[in-house]
């Protein structure tokens, strides 16, 4: 409390003492306002300049600017993406004009933490901006994920291919490794949720985040309703966010109305999905076992399907096509006192697996009003409804049970006349499930309703100084049901089963802000200081019940009650912030930026031991920039040239609340009463500190038509706040602690082209490059490794970190060998021995580092062509390098399914020693059992190993979005006078994939983006289906 | 209007900041409690017991032949757990799920100066030391539950077998004197709310104190140390009749409060941690059965027991000429490498009911023939045979062991005046505990007296002093022991090196014990003598404790204990 005061004290000094030097200005001074012409916004950031006497200045947030000139002096004002316009003085002392805009993909300012606007000349970080058009563009239900490959530096990972995916994205490198690492998400300058339901420890009888995804709640937005994002991954520029920054922030500002006459605008789109890429399953070797046919057996060891057995394209009778219905109506307009925005927007999403959907609809309304020439107020509501009907992925869903179903049996024939399942297997239906069963039978899906409100208050009482307040409040309230059938095989030891939650989430933050700028001789200054809260509840009721009643009705009432287990979940945190950012412009050429924040967060607060002094941490960032083409001269091919470095360290609470003091669990023993959780919280526990430094530069070329902005950053994590996993004999299975250190060490570069630039033809183009490097410089506490228990989905392959390694690393067994390097073969079985989990013989739990998903670069190509009416733009993703498991192609392998189990029939000696007790002398035995395969499944089950299944450097090039469009031309549009404006469009998305990967889609997620620390699952295919081709068509109309 | 705007402003970020104090303190879970009062930490303390100890003695009782699995099995031939899933309850509880609630008992009972709850602690802790170094042997005793500080270190050293025994001493006679304390701040009673096995009957848990110091004080036989005098007194200061067993109730009414031990819960067979099913071993059924102790398995030579503890096959006649002496159908597995086609064995055969295969097979533990067997995931206390009952008290420690731990204790000191009325108190107590789970068990009747004087007419049972050895007192300590007791029988076991001669019946202690096939990890004819703490708290996060100790050779579980060398 009493650094609050002393804070406050320092902000009324700062401003005390630049009162008087505003009564000091100069008299002999022009000014006035900038707007742009196109929309009549103030332009931040015009250099202004005297040609006569070399003053330069810049415009400032309301586009207003002063500058010392006499009569007859020409003044010049220039921007970047504007003419330049020049005015001569005359008598009169103002000067305010509109500028026109000539470059539309230039947007010098860029919104920064907090709704700060900056000239992209000041900032002394990269700040990359993607279009909102650009996003909507792709049509796609997730807009993060339409982002890939428009961004440097960010890993954008969708679960699966279905209707409502969830989607991760992580931006530069992921720092911590039991922490989240996703940026936050932030619109119209406030943060909103984008959690995803946690169904490990918050479902009863819930799984590990694998089979289930519940989307990520980012998705709600609409993304026609985007203006633009900025992604700011610059340490300097989250360092502002607090503790949600230090993983970067994804900046949404969404489309206002603009002045003048109403308009509305109604675009749609329609949109064809078909199955792009699927794993192979034999289709040569029968259903048995050890070689002997067994039409019983979902194994697929038996002899050759005799001729003329007729066989089922049970694949092509699963899929359908999915379609996609967009339809998005927008009503804008305004005057001279304000504006307002109106959007409706449906989204229908059909999958291509069947009874699979998502559907949102989204209601929005912008408003913006001028109370008076100093004041004015913007706010925007928005509804948004959503609905996703999913199928379960993973080893048990419904992909692997396709791949393995046989091909003499008829997939549709999953039902019998009275309702019953028709198993293939005689194991009493615990083989997977019939696909069609599945998604018929098993109904698993998730609402939302939403509610979101931004109420934004700007004040300029002087010149120099500007007030902004901004609150904002994000509800949702869902539910989420998982039915699973008696019949089913996971239903069938419980009686059927019925899992559901209703969770709520309440978000309200705000900030409120005070921008001082000043100009005191040579040095433009600006002051911002802010004080900011946040505050969260959610609470997440989960409940289950079996043993259901009827098998077909879906609700708990369904259920025995003396089987009906519930947990809750609170979630609630509040957090507070300040901070203050000086930064100063010399001579308009040279900026240097200081910045001090502190932050405040129930979640350090030991709830048993209550001193509010543990809540605060204090951490500070630095930077600089030297615009060089301003400084110094350069040839003329050079218009452009920009040096900048930035330095922060950011702190960061823990990443959930309520870990500083014990929790205690009701035991469902006998005579109830609690126990203290498995994981165990630790009222020592400080915040984790970052230390961040980036350097980069900006450079353009013939009249910035090349353009290359290029950024290298070091970023360490130290003293990460982590859960591991410790000995037992410290009372605890999981123990919060603090240790580790992380670093990611990278670079990033954007260049951009303007090849071709004529009246009737231009030519755009981008390159998005990053490379990352992660390493784990130091474990905590010692420890020899840290896994998340999520990521062990398949075999004994999961996530691994250990000291020297890197967060992306996957961990498995191996095969024994001899000193020698030679595999060691069972001299029973002529079989390679695994070394398993148990432990004895490598003292590492059997667990050793087999594979690494970290790329070695990252890159996106973006091209953009208009010719007259025509435009034609592309995205290409491109990846080299990192590793993924193909874990589908290992389960069909272990059950005969895979077409690497063709060559059965070829008998073999599996070079090696046999471990006889010689193995590791001078003279080992040679193996030489043979094994014939056919007759031998155990060569394709206890014979095969995980690790053959993780396929190296894996690359990529996808085509992840190509758009045709072509805009009536406007003597047609003239000619009628319905619109006023009109456009049709065609976008192929995922057109196509060239890859090395052999399995369906190497960018997929094991797990589901809520699942925490290092990046999860991502990397790991297990029965996920690849992201569908989607042809869309549609069209673009204003009215 | 600045003005009003201005002092709005300010007044708000005031607000915000004065309501600092309640603004952050929103950090405990409204779901899940902060802190848990004394009375209810313990019942969860309870149920702890049966899960670690009979989850782990599905494992250790194959060791102690108890029971024997139909197929071939790793614990049958003595091969080790290896530190992975297997075997690794005990160590969790006693150190993690059991372990922290204790912590927080010790805590907030010196605290609140509840010292019955500190004894009780102090009691429970004392006991879990045991049961887990008998499993274990070396483990963390001064470094554990030692986190202090955010950033901790990973390693918990270990301790030598025989410092953790002395503080087991340490830790009873802290529970005994924290249990005789009557000055503390809560009323005397204040224990009956949460204790659901003494009804905060302090004698009780003193009685069960003196218990552990009596198996305590047992395990040094092989040492110069030991003290018969002090077995003797501390098994006197123990339980007195059967009213103070140590006895962990269940209302078995869905999966979480019903017996481990129980049909419901199936522990015996399928499930991850146990590939095969455990029925009953040729060594029990013959203890039963006469043939051991009385020379054949004639119905005169039976023991009325047999009938009350294990199950009877669905066939109880001859089959074949293989099985050469009728016992009445209570047919066992014996320990072999194939398990398949001998009548006696026969529990792989034959899924189809009614076929003779079906019929020969060896029931299960719990019965599956002629006591009503209700299965998996079906729940009701009457279910079940013995001990093996869904709602059966799970023993922890019983009268009649501590008679027989008096009895050896005796005969060694040479005072078989003191042996033989211990030994037969024993006898006579376990008939009494077996009545008492007959009297939950659905279709099983007591053991009338006429079933008790005939079964003491036989030779095996021991009417004289001189007719009295050790052998007898041993292998009816194991029989009273059987299905419950599995860390105190392979502790006795390892005490005799499972094949101790006895000098004057000239035949070993446990007459008939064999193991006729060990796993190949043995690296030789060594019974096993421990488990190896589990790798997901040990050899994954503790490593370098479990390397100084051989913990990574395979043959490690062949080490013999401190307790049981010389």
């Amino acid at each position: 409390m009493r650094r609050l005061i002393a804070l406050g004290v320092m902000f009324s000094l700062t401003i005390a003492l630049l009162i008087p030097s505003y009564a000091f200005a100069q008299a002999s001074t022009i000014s006035g306002t900038i707007i742009s012409d196109d929309d009549g916004g103030a332009l931040l950031g015009v250099t202004v300049t005297n040609k006569n006497t070399n003053k330069r200045t810049t415009s400032n947030e309301v586009g207003f600017y002063t500058l010392a000139a006499s009569k007859g002096d020409v003044i010049s004002f220039s921007y970047v993406g504007y003419s330049l316009k020049e005015v001569t003085v005359g008598d009169g002392k103002s000067y305010s004009l509109r500028l026109v805009q000539t470059d539309k993909d230039v947007n010098d300012v860029v919104v920064t933490a907090y709704g700060i606007k900056k000239s992209k000349r000041d900032l002394t970080y990269q700040a990359i901006t993607v279009d909102g058009g650009e996003i909507a563009q792709t049509k796609r239900d997730n807009f993060i994920n339409s982002l890939a490959g428009r961004i440097p530096g960010a890993m954008i990972t969708s679960t699966t291919g279905m209707p409502g995916a969830s989607s991760s994205i992580i931006l530069r490198g992921p720092t911590s490794i039991d922490g989240t690492n996703q940026p936050i998400f932030v619109v119209d300058g406030l943060i909103i949720d984008n959690s995803a339901v946690e169904s490990a420890d918050r479902l009863p009888g819930g799984n590990a985040n694998r089979n289930n995804d519940f989307g990520n709640r980012a998705m709600d937005i609409n993304p026609e309703d985007i203006e633009n994002v900025t992604v700011l991954k610059g340490p300097e520029a989250t360092a502002l966010y607090g503790s949600d920054g230090s993983n970067g922030a994804i900046i949404i500002t969404t489309k206002k109305g603009t002045k003048g006459k109403a308009t509305i605008s109604y675009s749609n789109s329609f949109r064809f999905e078909t199955v792009y890429r699927l794993p192979e399953q034999q289709k040569v070797f029968d259903q048995g076992s050890l070689g002997v046919t067994n039409p019983l057996l979902r194994t697929f060891f038996g002899q050759r399907v005799p001729d003329g057995v007729p066989t089922f394209d049970n694949i092509q009778n699963f899929f359908g096509t999915g379609k996609t219905q967009i339809h998005n109506l927008a009503i804008d307009g305004g005057n001279d006192l304000g504006t307002y925005r109106f959007t409706i927007g449906t989204f229908n999403n059909q999958g291509v697996v069947p009874l699979t959907s998502f559907q949102r609809y989204n209601f929005r309304l912008n408003t913006t009003f001028k109370l008076s020439s100093k004041i004015n107020v913007t706010t925007s509501m928005s509804y948004i409804n959503s609905r996703t009907d999913k199928a379960l992925k993973g080893s048990t869903g419904f992909l692997v049970s396709l791949l393995t179903w046989p091909v003499d049996e008829d997939i549709k024939n999953f039902i019998t006349p009275n309702g019953s399942r028709v198993k293939v297997r005689n194991d009493g239906g615990l083989e997977d499930d019939n696909p069609w069963w599945d998604v018929t039978k098993n109904k698993n899906f998730d609402i939302n309703d939403r509610i979101q409100g931004n109420f934004q208050f700007n004040y300029d009482p002087l010149k120099w100084l500007n007030l902004n307040s901004t609150i904002g409040i994000d509800y949702y309230a869902g539910k989420g049901v998982l039915f699973v059938h008696p019949e089913s095989n996971t239903g069938i030891s419980t009686g059927g089963n019925i899992t559901e939650y209703r969770n709520q989430q309440r978000l309200i933050n705000g900030a409120f802000r005070a921008t001082i700028r000043k100009k005191i001789g040579k040095f433009n200054n600006t002051i911002i200081t802010a004080f900011t809260f946040d505050s969260r509840k959610e609470e997440l009721n989960g409940v289950r019940g079996e043993r259901l009643f009827d098998p077909n009705f879906i609700s708990l009432n369904n259920t025995d009650p003396l089987t009906v287990a519930t947990v809750t979940t609170n979630t609630n945190f509040n957090r507070m912030g300040a901070f203050i950012n000086y930064s100063g412009t010399f001579k308009n050429y040279w900026t240097f930026s200081v910045s001090g924040r502190m932050d405040g967060s129930s979640r350090l607060i030991d709830p048993l031991d209550y001193n509010q002094a543990d809540a605060f941490y204090y951490y500070w960032s630095a930077g600089t920039n030297v615009i060089l083409t301003d400084a110094f001269k350069f040839p003329k091919e050079i218009s452009y040239a920009k040096l900048r470095v930035s330095y922060a360290t950011t702190g960061r609470d823990p990443s959930t609340p309520y870990v500083k003091g014990r929790r205690f669990i009701q035991s469902n023993t006998n005579g109830g009463g609690f126990q203290p959780a498995v994981t165990q919280g630790n009222p020592d526990l400080r915040p984790e500190f970052g230390q961040n430094l980036e350097v980069g530069f900006e450079l353009k070329f013939f009249k910035n038509r090349l353009s290359f902005d290029f950024a290298y950053y070091d970023q360490k994590v130290v003293d990460q706040l982590i859960a591991p996993r410790l000995s037992y004999a410290s009372g605890s299975i999981l123990q919060w602690i603090n240790g580790g250190d992380v670093t990611n060490r990278g670079v990033e570069l954007q260049i951009k082209g303007n090849p071709i630039q004529n009246k009737n033809f231009t030519w755009n183009s981008t390159v998005n490059f990053a490379k990352n490097r992660n390493k784990i410089l130091r474990m905590p506490a010692g420890l020899p490794q840290f896994y998340n228990s999520d990521t062990w989905g398949l075999g004994n392959v999961r996530n691994i970190s250990r000291e020297g390694g890197n967060i992306y690393q996957l961990a498995g067994n191996r095969f024994d060998r001899n000193a020698n390097g030679d595999l060691i073969i069972s001299a029973t079985s002529g079989l390679p021995i695994r070394i398993t989990g148990t432990g004895v013989s490598t003292g590492g739990g059997g667990f050793e580092v087999i594979g690494d998903r970290q790329p070695d670069f990252t890159m996106g190509l973006l091209n953009s062509f208009t010719y007259k009416n025509w435009s034609l733009s592309f995205l290409l993703d491109i990846r080299k390098g990192g590793d993924v498991f193909n874990g589908t192609e290992y389960l069909l392998y272990i059950r005969g399914a895979s077409t690497k189990t063709l060559d059965r029939e070829t008998p073999r000696i599996i070079k090696g020693v046999l471990n006889d007790g010689l193995q590791n002398t001078a003279n080992p035995t040679v193996n030489t059992i043979a094994i014939n395969p056919l007759f031998r499944s155990d060569y394709y089950t206890s014979g095969s190993i995980e690790e053959d299944f993780i396929e190296r450097d894996i690359s990529w090039l996808r085509m992840r979005d190509i758009t045709l469009s072509y805009k009536l031309p406007t003597k047609l549009v003239k000619r009628q006078k319905v619109f006023k404006s009109a456009s049709v469009f065609c976008t192929v998305t995922d057109a196509f994939m060239i890859t090395n990967y052999t399995g369906a889609d190497p960018s997929v997620n094991g797990n589901n983006a809520s699942t925490r620390g290092g990046i999860g699952g991502i990397g790991m295919d297990t029965g996920n289906l690849a992201t569908p081709l989607g042809l869309n068509f549609g069209l673009n109309v204003q009215f | 209007m600045k003005k009003i705007l201005y002092s709005l402003i300010i007044v708000t970020i005031a607000s915000q900041f004065t309501a600092c104090q309640k603004y952050f303190d929103v950090n405990s879970d409204p779901a899940s409690p902060q802190s848990a009062s004394l009375a209810a930490l313990l019942p969860p303390v309870y149920s702890l017991i049966p899960a670690a100890s009979f989850l782990d003695g599905r494992f250790s009782g194959n060791y102690i032949q108890n029971f024997v699995a139909t197929t071939n099995d790793n614990y049958d031939f003595h091969g080790g757990n290896g530190g992975g899933a297997q075997a690794a309850q005990m160590w969790r509880t006693f150190y993690q799920s059991q372990g922290s609630s204790l912590n927080v008992i010790f805590e907030k009972g010196l605290k609140e100066e509840a010292w019955d709850y500190v004894g009780v602690a102090y009691a429970l802790r004392a006991w879990g030391f045991q049961q887990t170094t008998d499993y274990f042997g070396e483990l963390p005793f001064y470094d554990a539950w030692n986190v202090t500080g955010a950033s901790v270190s990973a390693k918990y050293r270990y301790d030598k077998q025989e410092v953790v025994y002395k503080g087991i001493d340490s830790l009873c006679r802290l529970a005994i004197q924290y249990l005789g304390r009557t000055d503390g701040k809560v009323p005397l009673n204040d224990l009956q709310r949460g204790d659901l096995v003494y009804n905060g009957d302090r004698n009780k848990w003193i009685k069960f104190t003196y218990g552990i110091l009596a198996r305590l004080y047992s395990r040094s036989t092989n040492k110069s140390t030991y003290s018969a005098d002090s077995v003797i007194k501390f098994c006197d200061l123990a339980m007195s009749n059967a009213a103070d067993n140590f006895l962990v109730p269940f209302n078995a009414t869905r999966n979480d409060d019903t017996n481990p031990a129980g049909p419901a819960r199936n522990n015996f067979s399928g499930g991850s941690a146990v590939a095969t099913v455990r029925r009953a071993s040729r060594f029990i059924t013959q203890l039963l059965d006469g043939t051991i102790l009385n020379g054949s398995s004639i119905a005169a030579n039976r023991d009325p027991r047999i009938s009350r503890m294990l199950s009877i096959s669905f066939d109880t006649s001859t089959i074949t000429s293989t099985m050469p002496t009728l016992n009445g159908g209570y047919r066992f597995n014996i320990l072999q490498t194939t398990g398949v086609g001998d009548p006696e064995v026969g529990a792989t055969g034959g899924t189809t009911v009614g076929s003779p295969a079906f019929r020969r097979r060896v029931s299960l533990l719990y019965g599956d023939s002629t006591i009503l067997n209700n299965g998996i995931n079906v729940f009701g206390a009457r279910s079940g045979k013995y001990v093996f009952q869904n709602g059966a008290r799970y023993p922890v420690m019983t009268f009649h062991e501590l008679q027989f731990l008096k009895a050896e204790a005796a005969f060694r000191r040479g005072r078989k005046d003191i042996a033989l009325p211990a030994y037969q108190a024993g006898v006579a107590a376990h008939m009494d505990f077996v009545n008492f789970y007959t009297t939950t068990a659905s279709g099983v009747n007591a053991i009338n007296a006429n079933e008790r004087t005939a079964y003491f007419l036989t030779p095996g049972y021991k009417k004289t002093e001189a007719t009295l050895f050790l052998t007898d007192i041993m292998l009816q300590k194991y029989i009273g022991d059987f299905g419950w007791n599995f860390t105190e029988s392979w502790v006795d076991l390892r005490r005799y090196h499972y094949f101790d001669f006895d000098a004057d019946t000239n035949d070993q202690v446990y007459k008939s014990f064999v193991i006729p096939f060990y796993s190949t990890n043995n690296q030789g004819p060594k019974p096993a003598y421990r488990f190896s703490p589990t790798n997901f708290s040990e050899f994954d996060w503790n490593i370098d404790e479990i390397r100084k100790l051989g913990g990574l050779n395979i043959d490690y579980h062949t080490y013999e204990m401190w307790f049981s060398q010389p």
